[in-house]
């Protein structure tokens, strides 16, 4: 017992107090309009000496040479069905099985190379994309890729379309329209997907099916687009309309035969409702070997991997150099970094807040530009820095605000001190006042630990639209706060006060501290104004939000694929997941419509940026929201983990392409 | 006492049931709007998203068309056929298992079983071993020692102590690793070759004549067995000290000192035997607690238990897992408690089952 306590107590032993000093002081000082100059004795109370503490050596043993293993806190996946998938602890998994026609090119994330496609071409005005399919390919059951099974997994992917899947995307592309069921429905005039005549059922399906065209005999498969969609590889890079499957294995296993007779039958499943729940066949260099809900995914190398040609210069080639892969969540950052101490994981999860905790170790550090440094020669991390996240955090304003059968978020409702309005946020001088009041840098500095910046948009930094050199219209200025309050309601804002809530869901620290900041900020402007903070459940949240209730929260979104469209429509559009609640005034949304659905509307960037641009700008004007951050990202490995490169937009940064990656005794 | 067992028995399902309807009936405190979080993980990316998954999953329909679902089934609309129900023997999907509450279970209830025979062992032997010291040399130094010892430990939050002896016995000395088994060895017991007759690891790799299994096994539960014990210790040693204390007052302790019998004689027969009634009361529901699982020391050491699973599905407000478990939960806690009255019988004949 005292051996634990011990070393319990060590953990937390307080500095050694310094010995209080007493020293003769000559002052100055007037009495009386008398200047005096006196001698007197104070007893100083020094400050304490900063301590070198010296840094506890950490030696992690070189364990497992064959295995890689990743302790993830990003928890579980829901299925290893890619066509299902649409969260990142699957979709990295699903991306070291299978393969589609292309991938990134190593580390850009708008030049792609072909994989199981040769080459492709694309027809003038973009709407239709033909691809050479590879020969010598087979599946890790043993079957060969021919055109046809790429045909098939998109044509299943989009039949299969369940309710808040991912194929609304893919949809989108090919029929403009958002679901198939919509489709259907379009189809046949009916009101509900219910009432669709099985004829019509059937010729939704051969709808798909000529949108997917495969020709086995030319070795091609074609892709007919509703309009052009100059996204259309960055969506066609992702599993969930990627990855190609095994249709003779497939149909083998009782998963749709090809019919449109039947499609229905595998439409909208629960995830544990498809064949490949828990099992994967596909040509990439990894397969499934084992997935245990809560404890673990274990894949294996393909010792029969097609690739024998690096896909750029001084990528992979041949078998994988790693061949196991042991894939856990471990939610407890103790035990995490406990592992990772003991060499018994290769790369951990560290959310920000933990990160200076590993600092000290850093062996060797590099950056976004490729360059790297020597850390601590003691040390033992391989660490990448300051990465930039295709994730940003806004705090949502809501302009016409549900109060049907009460809402205590805004609390009395009325503009007198206690409440807010519905319309509250419909004055644009609130908004500016809000922004103006968040103090950015703060934020940045104390609840990010400095790893991330300030957001200028819904277009994140190093993508197309972002106004490079461009300073965000809105900093952290009190007196302008102020002004702009003063001005809000003709004034009554300022005179009267408010009460109003702010949400953000619980367990997410960031959020709550940018909540805090926000409230701090305005509650200094004027004593009149409170916000109260608080944190919801998820459940609350999501309910709260959906019945528009929710005056303000602060959320985030992760992209779908790394292209402006799939920032401004979510946020702006009035159909976007985002902009769909903030309950813009229809001229207002017409506009951000307008701009948008014209960007999508060109292929080419010289065409599309200038758009993106303009939206960029009058996001910040219209002060949509408060566009507050966008998270830089850190990634920790064992020094015996060589051929990492970052490419922000892989799933998990750390494990979507283990192919890349070897192990070697440091 | 056969008549007290079969009543007692023949109660259980009535408890279960009234337990089940409990959660159903608090499961109408929530909007289906929230229970259909449990199916979304991010912002709905898609209008009308959340209303299919409440038609989808029946999360609209009346409490007790609900439960009268989960209890009976369903009958699939493709196939015609009555699916689920747990009278058909069929818990349920779990969402956050990813598999069949049975399946859960069956997964889970091995490794929390493992922990809790393990812990079981040096944490009632040696508590009730150090609360008969205590009890003897009472208010003497031995006796102090104890108290503080046995204070520290109830004091000390799980986490932390968990915590404490992960990173010094582990992170850096090395010693007991995280997990049930590692890496190498699960390879060997997922194998073909390894037989699991138990799915207790160490039973099994006893079994299979696997020692090198066994030892990864055990070192894989000494940092739990350790964090359980000693946070339990305390409390069957003030239990067991407090009625030593009373049972070594008794007049017959002074007649068998008087016949003549050894010190050790008095205090191990005639004092402890006396003294067990609130022990295994007490002993019998830490017991039962580390079946239904133990969250933060199954949180911390990353073992796959019943209890962190638990927890897991109650903050997700998956209703299915909850229920199951639950019942798993309610029969373990009435057998257990069964389990002690019967006990008390055979410990102290004057107490008559009936």
């Amino acid at each position: 017992m005292a051996v634990i306590v011990g070393v319990l107590l060590s953990a937390c032993a307080p500095l050694a107090a310094p010995t209080p000093e007493v020293i003769e002081v000559e002052v100055t000082r007037e009495v009386a309009g008398e200047t005096r100059t006196e001698t007197i004795i104070v007893t100083a109370t020094p400050q304490p000496e900063p301590t070198e503490e010296p840094l506890e050596q950490i030696s992690p043993d070189f364990k497992n040479p064959d295995t890689y293993v990743v302790i993830t806190g990003a928890g579980e996946p829901e299925t290893m069905d890619p066509a299902w998938t649409y969260e990142t602890a699957g979709g990295a998994v699903q991306d070291n099985i299978y393969e589609g026609m292309i991938w990134f090119n190593k580390d850009r994330t708008d030049e792609f190379v072909p994989v199981l496609a040769t080459d492709w071409e694309v027809n003038e005005d973009g709407t239709e994309w033909t691809f050479h399919i590879r020969e010598g390919v087979t599946f890790h059951e043993g079957g060969t890729l021919e055109p046809h099974d790429a045909a098939y997994s998109l044509q299943r992917a989009l039949l299969q379309d369940r309710i808040d899947g991912p194929h609304w995307m893919t949809l989108e592309a090919f029929f403009g329209l958002y679901t198939i069921e919509d489709l259907a429905m379009s189809i046949s005039g009916a009101d509900s997907f219910e009432d669709v005549s099985d004829a019509d059922l059937a010729a939704t399906c051969e709808m798909i099916k000529e949108a997917v065209v495969a020709d086995d005999e030319a070795g091609t498969v074609t892709y007919k687009l509703h309009a052009a969609t100059p996204w259309f590889l960055s969506m066609l890079v992702n599993t969930f309309m990627g990855s190609v499957l095994d249709q003779e294995w497939m149909v083998e296993n009782g998963a749709w035969d090809g019919s449109c007779d039947t499609w229905v039958d595998y439409h909208n499943p629960a995830a544990q409702d498809t064949i490949l729940f828990d099992r994967a066949n596909g040509t990439g260099p990894y397969m499934l070997d084992h997935w245990t809900p809560g404890e673990e995914i274990v894949l294996v190398a393909n010792e029969n991997y097609w690739n024998t040609e690096p896909m750029w210069e001084g990528g992979p080639s041949g078998v994988p150099s790693i061949k196991r892969v042991l894939i856990k969540n471990i939610n407890e950052w103790g035990t995490r970094r406990a592992m990772f101490e003991a060499g018994d994981a290769d790369t951990i999860y560290v959310p920000s807040q933990y990160r200076p905790q590993l600092e000290p170790y850093y062996k060797t550090v590099c950056y976004p530009d490729g360059s790297c440094e020597e850390g601590n020669p003691d040390g033992y991390i391989l660490a990448y820095r300051d990465m930039p996240v295709p994730a940003m955090t806004p705090a949502q304003f809501n302009w016409n605000i549900n109060v049907e059968g009460g809402n205590p978020y805004v609390g009395s409702g009325e503009l007198d001190g206690n409440g807010i309005p519905p319309d509250f946020f419909s004055d644009i001088h609130v908004r500016k006042a809000f922004n103006y009041c968040f103090d950015f840098e703060t934020m940045i500095k104390e609840a990010l630990n400095g790893e991330g910046m300030q957001a200028q948009g819904p277009i994140i930094a190093g993508m197309m639209g972002y106004r490079e050199g461009e300073p965000p219209l809105f900093s952290y200025d009190l007196a302008k706060c102020e002004e702009e309050f003063k001005q809000a309601f003709d004034g009554q804002v300022w005179d009267n006060g408010f009460y109003m809530q702010l949400a953000y869901n619980t367990g997410n620290d960031t959020r709550r501290l940018a909540s805090e900041i926000l409230k701090a900020g305005i509650e200094t402007v004027n004593p009149d104004f409170n916000i109260s903070v608080v944190g919801m459940p998820w459940p609350v949240l999501l309910n709260s939000r959906r019945a528009r209730k929710l005056p303000i929260y602060v959320g985030g979104w992760l992209e779908d694929f790394h292209d402006p469209h799939n920032w401004v429509h979510p946020f702006l559009h009035s159909q976007g997941a985002y902009g769909r609640v903030i309950n813009m005034p229809e001229d207002v949304a017409a506009e951000f419509d307008a701009l948008i659905e014209e960007a999508a509307s060109y292929t080419t960037v010289e065409e599309r940026r200038p758009i993106y641009e303009e939206i960029q700008l009058k996001a910040q004007e219209e002060a949509v929201v408060i566009w507050m951050y966008q998270p830089v990202g850190r990634y920790h490995f064992q020094e015996s983990i060589k051929g990492f490169y970052f490419n922000p937009a892989y799933q998990a940064k750390t494990y979507s392409y283990i192919y890349a990656l070897s192990k070697e005794a440091p | 006492m056969t008549t007290y067992i079969a009543r007692r028995l023949l109660i259980l399902p009535v408890i279960v049931l009234g337990v089940t309807m409990l959660v159903f009936a608090m499961l109408s405190l929530l909007t289906p709007y929230e229970r259909a979080s449990l199916y979304v993980q991010d912002i709905p990316k898609r209008q009308g998203a959340i209303e299919g998954i409440i038609e989808k999953y029946g999360l609209n329909d009346p409490i007790y068309v609900q439960y009268w679902k989960w209890m009976v089934g369903q009958r699939d609309e493709d196939t015609g056929e009555i699916v689920g129900g747990v009278l058909r023997g069929n818990l349920g999907w779990s969402q956050t298992g990813k598999s069949s509450v049975m399946v859960v279970i069956g997964r889970r209830l091995p490794a929390t079983a493992e922990l809790a025979l393990w812990a079981a062992v040096p944490m009632i032997g040696i508590g009730i071993a150090l609360g008969v010291v205590s009890a003897v040399h009472h208010n003497k130094l031995t006796d102090q020692i104890l108290r503080v010892f046995s204070i520290v430990g109830w004091s000390i939050p799980t986490f932390v102590f968990g915590l404490g002896v992960l990173m010094f016995l582990y992170a850096r000395l090395g010693w007991f690793p995280p997990g049930r088994l590692s890496d190498w060895a699960a390879q060997i017991v997922q194998a073909d070759a390894f037989t699991q007759y138990t799915h207790l690891n160490t039973v099994d790799a006893l079994l299979n004549l696997r020692f090198d299994v066994f030892w990864d096994a055990l070192k894989h539960l000494i940092l739990p067995v350790t964090t359980l014990a000693y946070l339990n210790w305390a409390y069957l040693l003030r239990v067991t000290r407090s009625s030593m204390l009373d049972t070594l007052r008794q007049e017959y302790m002074t007649t068998a000192r008087a016949k003549g019998l050894t010190e050790a004689m008095v205090i191990w027969k005639h004092g402890l035997v006396n003294a067990l009634i609130p022990i295994i009361t007490i002993g019998g529901l830490i017991l039962i607690g580390l079946l239904n699982g133990v969250v933060i020391t199954e949180t911390i050491f990353n073992y796959p238990g019943m209890g962190s699973f638990l927890a897991q599905a109650a903050l997700s407000l998956d209703v299915v897992s909850v229920l199951g478990i639950t019942l798993f939960s309610s029969t373990v806690l009435v057998m257990g408690n069964l389990l002690v009255d019967v006990l008390y019988g055979f410990v102290d004949p004057r107490i008559r089952l009936r």
